[in-house]
């Protein structure tokens, strides 16, 4: 028994992981109706420059875990302006065409800041340092163990969806946001300037994409590939859970972690990634929008 | 105009007519080896030209990934043979030849790899590849190489098929893994005789074959394992199966793995799990990136095996050496263990080549690298022998273990050499140490 | 069509046609061998192999509207099934390769058709997510010996016929023995390709004319719309997905056959996104689309050469702009991937698209690139997008114009 509360444990946590990028792809699914491919190589851009920050600063030893922390919100806040330049520069034109168009842009942003993150750093992967509180050995709670740093990265996903959500929901930039998502022309006739909005849809979600590049890099080391497998856990997470939905993005990532490290133990490790794919095409034959996603309704 | 239907109808009809004339294609016989396809009407090169030789320059290919793939972070091993060919030229070159070595970026991907190695071959006139990086990315091309006659040599890559058996043409580049493995298997037969042991395997040539040589190297102990985990080579995060190998409870751990999962799995079983099972990996994994991703004291006393010099090693002259070379013609790239490794391949290269002499052509070429004996180059540990039964340069290793973050050796060499020669190591600037001499 | 406008086209096509069937021995000719040789006969025939490959994938998501992430799964089963029934023949029988690669081409076909029904509930990203999931799952499946299930082994090992992770080496292929002297093995492979993939260029053709090619258009369009024209939409998308199975198939196992080699690694989620982007690029819902499209990952890493030797060296900021050879060749990816940016957003429709605007003689083609540039001038707060009429657009009001109704949900 107690295996298996582990084994759940353990899928929570390399769920955490997928949970904390599927909100990423899900905030920008909702404020652009794009699905970004390149998400994750953006993320992993921005954990780069992180990570040149905190060498950087790594020549003073500044107090309060600066050192970590002034690094991260400044990679954010970059990661944020590089998000606003793309959607401006590069999705803008491709807004009016089929919407095949804006996901080869997106392909093709992936290949460029793969690109020059290899040529820049190079392909060998490097240690990331994780923020104080959780480093750290584990945590026993009950028959289980629990790595700090799992935990760290399930509560932040945690929180950045309940600020999402608070943003979306209660603020009147959210609203707006949303709006400018559902309706771009009725956006525009009551005076929401619907192009601004999309620029800052993408400006967010690049920087949640950022922070979970940053929380995530300690875990699977820094290296231009380290989204590669997790963004496709990531969109198939989002999927699962529902591309509308914020809770969504954070249950479909548990889930395809528990199933996945289930399948691992109780079937064999050769055949994880598969039993867990299966198991979403599964729930989505049944429910075709994802868990908790709405049922879209076309007019004709 | 035809009716649609009957149209569609014709062009199926048509379509299932002509495969079937197609299908007189025979099947090769196997073992033949059909002569080099020469087009009906095209100039059959005269003895005198060989390709990819000139009186001033010789040309050689490589196919590494360069891009869209974690494969990507050995590259750097063409960086180091490159520099070390500018340096060997910026002296003249070879017989007055100089040494120009073309890369082609397969992405990691076979279909790929087919296409650039063919472009070298036939558009850029290679005269032989060199170094060339993936197990199934090689596989394409390696029949093709070997028809074509193109000197196949020094793959980056240690699956045995390289050289089992040997074709006239080809020779390997690391130990092969299934001696890597078996060494790996002594030690751990030796220390834990009559105890448990799960392995780590990566999910693809490089780990099968690794781990069929661990099995090898614990034939006849009593050693029982107790579990197998694998994953696939893009998974770095292996905390999933190190909990699961910590459920079978083992006395020992083997990984036939790449750096990254195999320090995760490092760090996550002393970090997180508080597991102090000792390790025992392959080679690959002797870098200095691994102290720095596993953490140091986590990866205190592990066991793998080396045949090259490290860069840790700054009072070796041979690494001096190479320091120097990469500063000078390096282009900036960062010297690592493996443009160390680039190096020591490069190196054998041009002795093969001095070796053939001014009249160079593949078969003196060949002839020249079968003939190195006990000879050791600056970047080597270990010594070279090579002969027209043995095409592996390296076939002795070292067990080395991790002490404060380096990776020290300790132990004799083990040889598994098929050409045993007298030298058992190497120092210094290619110095050789004969048995029975102290280090 | 008049007989009048039928005249060029017909006589185009049977100078390609003539084109084709002599390309092998044209570089023997002394004007060609300037420029073509045996290399190119190679090429033409990886052309020929992905131009199949890629009709299946354009039938399905160019024209039905179905994006298809998966594509390259189907290739590879129609590879394997190909390539073990070359190796080990049929129950002690050997089986010719025609044969093979029909059964590879008719057995993925089945399988596509029938994986089609769970895609009938899914669209957009939702299918996009679930037809990935058949490229991420394969290489594991295809390596797979043994699993446990609750405490029992089964033996399942996939890994035996379809030699688990080392691949499957197949005989190299050879000409026919009565034709020795006349063609060469690499010759012989080029019209063992282009044949089929002549033919089934012009099945898809003359599918995309007919009546389950409109239908596909109707489905793409609007789903409801077409089922009340009476379209059966369960059997046409399941269709479209059978055949794009069959041309994966084919495809797939004339690859094998040609490369005597298939690895689990050689279809893999990455070649998946770039057929994706080929039939884009060249145009989708377009034979000619299609052909761009398979020239494009024919000649990829040609012309990224090309562009790559334009640009020049800057001797600036070095470690900050490419300056070194070394550089340049790590680089290659942003030499693809800029200017295909570029390039789909100036040319939404494709290079098909490009070539009928420019064919329709509209002077559009600038016009509609000064609407994508104004989204770069209002960057600087230099002008605000104005929509404009143009062939491609339907009604001239902004408010009919709405850009959600391109949007699949």
């Amino acid at each position: 028994m107690s295996e298996f509360i582990q084994t759940v444990a353990t899928g929570l946590s390399m769920g955490s992981v997928y949970a904390v990028v599927a909100l990423a792809i899900v905030l920008i699914y909702r404020s652009t109706g794009v699905a970004n491919f390149a998400q994750g190589e953006m993320a992993m851009f921005s954990t780069f420059i992180a990570w040149s920050l905190v060498v950087y600063f790594g020549q003073w030893s500044l107090p309060l875990d600066m050192n970590y922390w002034l690094p991260f919100f400044m990679a954010v806040t970059i990661a944020g302006l590089i998000g606003a330049i793309v959607e401006r520069v590069v999705l803008r034109p491709v807004e009016e065409a089929p919407v095949l168009n804006s996901v080869i842009v997106t392909l093709g942003l992936f290949t460029l800041f793969n690109t020059v993150a290899i040529w820049r750093y190079g392909g060998i992967a490097k240690p990331f340092p994780s923020p104080s509180f959780f480093k750290g050995g584990a945590l026993d709670v009950g028959p289980v163990v629990i790595s700090r740093l799992n935990i760290g990265v399930f509560a932040m996903s945690l929180l950045i969806m309940l600020l999402l959500y608070l943003f979306l929901n209660y603020t009147k930039l959210g609203l707006a946001m949303r709006a400018a998502a559902e309706n771009r022309l009725a956006c525009r006739m009551v005076g929401i300037p619907a192009g601004r909005m999309l620029t800052m849809g993408w400006a967010l979600s690049a920087a949640v994409g950022a922070v979970a590049g940053i929380l995530v890099a300690p875990i699977v080391f820094l290296s231009p590939n380290m989204m590669f497998a997790t963004l496709i856990f990531a969109f198939a997470a989002a999927v699962l859970g529902g591309l509308q939905s914020l809770p969504g993005a954070i249950l479909g990532g548990l889930l395809l972690g528990i199933i996945q490290n289930m399948a691992g133990t109780y079937i064999g490790s050769e055949i994880d990634i598969t039993a867990a794919f299966l198991v979403i095409v599964l729930v989505l034959l049944v429910k075709p929008n994802g868990l908790l996603g709405r049922r879209v309704v076309r007019r004709v | 105009m035809v009716p649609r239907f009957r149209r569609g109808f014709l062009l199926a009809s048509l379509l299932l007519v002509a495969f079937l004339l197609l299908s007189c294609s025979e099947k090769d016989e196997e073992g033949e080896t059909p002569a080099a396809t020469q087009p009906a009407g095209a100039e059959t090169p005269t003895t005198q030209e060989v390709q990819g030789v000139t009186d001033t320059e010789i040309l050689l290919g490589s196919h590494f990934a360069l891009s869209q793939s974690p494969a990507a972070a050995y590259a750097v091993i063409m960086d180091g043979m490159r520099a070390y060919f500018d340096y060997v030229n910026s002296q003249g070159g070879v017989h007055g030849r100089k040494i120009k070595l073309l890369i082609g970026d397969d992405h990691y991907n076979p279909a790929d790899t087919v296409e650039v190695v063919r472009k070298l071959v036939e558009q850029d006139g290679i005269f032989a590849m060199i170094g060339s990086l993936g197990e199934s990315t090689h596989t394409t091309v390696w029949r093709y190489l070997e028809e074509q006659g193109i000197p196949d040599l020094f793959q980056s890559s240690g699956i045995v098929k390289w050289t089992d058996p040997v074709v006239k043409t080809r020779f390997g580049g690391n130990p092969d893994y299934h001696t890597e493995g078996k060494m790996l298997g002594q030690y751990i037969a030796r220390h834990y005789n009559g105890k448990k042991l799960a392995l780590l395997v990566q999910n693809d040539e490089f780990g099968v074959d690794g781990e069929a040589g661990i099995r090898m190297g614990l034939e006849g102990s009593d050693v029982e394992i107790v579990a197998r985990e694998t994953y696939e080579s893009t998974q770095w995060d292996v905390t999933a199966q190190t909990q699961r190998l910590k459920n079978a409870n083992p006395d020992v751990v083997a990984a036939y793995a790449i750096p990254p999962p195999a320090a995760s799995m490092v760090k996550v079983a002393r970090e997180v799990l508080d597991w102090d099972v000792p390790f025992v990996v392959t080679g690959v994994n002797v870098s200095e990136i691994f102290a720095q991703l596993a953490g140091a004291q986590n990866a205190e006393g592990m066991v793998s095996v080396v045949f090259g010099k490290q860069l840790y090693q700054t009072d070796d002259p041979g690494v001096q050496l190479h320091l120097q070379i990469m500063k000078d013609f390096g282009q900036g790239v960062q010297p690592a263990n493996y443009t160390l490794y680039g190096q020591a391949m490069a190196e054998i290269l041009v002795k093969g080549l001095e070796n053939a002499g001014p009249d160079l052509t593949r078969e003196s070429l060949v002839d020249g690298l079968e003939s190195i004996r006990d000879w050791c180059c600056t970047a080597c540990m270990v010594p070279v022998n090579m002969s027209p039964t043995d095409h592996r340069p390296m076939e002795m290793e070292f067990y080395i273990r991790m002490e404060n973050g380096q990776w020290i050796p300790f132990d004799d060499p083990v040889s598994f050499e098929s050409t045993p020669g007298k030298v058992i190591g190497c120092k210094g600037l290619g110095e050789p140490i004969y048995a029975g001499e102290g280090q | 069509m008049s007989r009048a406008a039928l005249r060029p086209r017909v006589l185009g096509l049977i100078l390609l046609l003539a084109v084709l069937a002599v390309f092998p021995y044209l570089y023997t000719w002394p004007f060609f061998g300037g420029f073509l040789d045996e290399f190119r006969t190679f090429q033409a025939t990886r052309f020929g192999l992905w131009l199949i490959i890629l009709l299946g994938l354009n039938l399905l998501t160019g024209y039905s509207g179905q994006i298809s992430l998966g594509h390259a799964a189907l290739v590879a089963i129609g590879a394997y099934v190909a390539a073990v029934l070359i190796n080990d023949g049929f129950m002690g029988q050997n089986v010719p390769v025609a044969v093979a690669v029909l059964t590879a081409g008719v057995s993925t076909g089945m399988l596509a058709f029938l994986l089609g029904a769970p895609a009938l509930r899914l669209s957009g990203p939702y299918l996009a997510i679930a037809t990935l999931a058949m490229i991420i799952a394969l290489p594991q499946i295809l390596k797979l010996e043994s699993i446990s299930f609750a405490g029992q082994d089964i033996n399942l090992d996939v890994a035996h016929w379809t030699g688990g992770v080392q691949g499957l080496l197949l005989d190299r292929p050879k000409s026919p023995g009565s034709l020795d002297g006349l063609v060469t093995d690499r010759q012989w492979l080029y019209y063992e390709v282009m044949v089929p993939a002549i033919i089934m260029t012009a099945m898809a053709a003359n599918l995309a004319r007919s009546r389950v090619g409109r239908a596909f258009i109707a489905i793409r369009d609007t789903e409801v719309g077409a089922e009340h024209m009476g379209v059966n939409l369960a059997l046409y998308k399941m269709t479209a997905f059978g055949l794009s199975g069959l041309y994966a198939g084919v495809g797939g196992g004339l690859f094998a056959y040609t490369e005597a080699f298939m690895s689990p690694d050689s279809f893999e989620v990455i070649k998946s996104i770039t057929m994706l982007v080929a039939i884009v690029l060249g145009g989708l819902a377009s034979i000619v689309g299609t052909v761009f499209g398979a020239l494009f990952m024919a000649f990829q890493n040609e012309i990224v050469d090309a562009i790559s030797g334009l640009i020049p060296s800057i001797d600036i900021l070095k470690g900050y702009l490419p300056t070194t050879k070394s550089d340049f060749e790590r680089l290659r990816g942003a030499v693809y991937s800029v200017p295909l940016i570029i390039f789909i957003i100036f040319a939404p429709g494709g290079l098909a698209g490009l070539v009928r605007q420019v064919g329709n003689s509209a002077p559009t083609w600038w016009q509609g690139a000064r609407l994508r540039v104004t989204g770069w001038a209002s960057l600087v707060g230099l002008a605000t997008p104005r929509r404009r009429t143009g062939p491609d657009s339907g009604p001239t009001t902004e408010a009919a114009h709405d850009p959600e109704e391109d949007k699949r949900d």
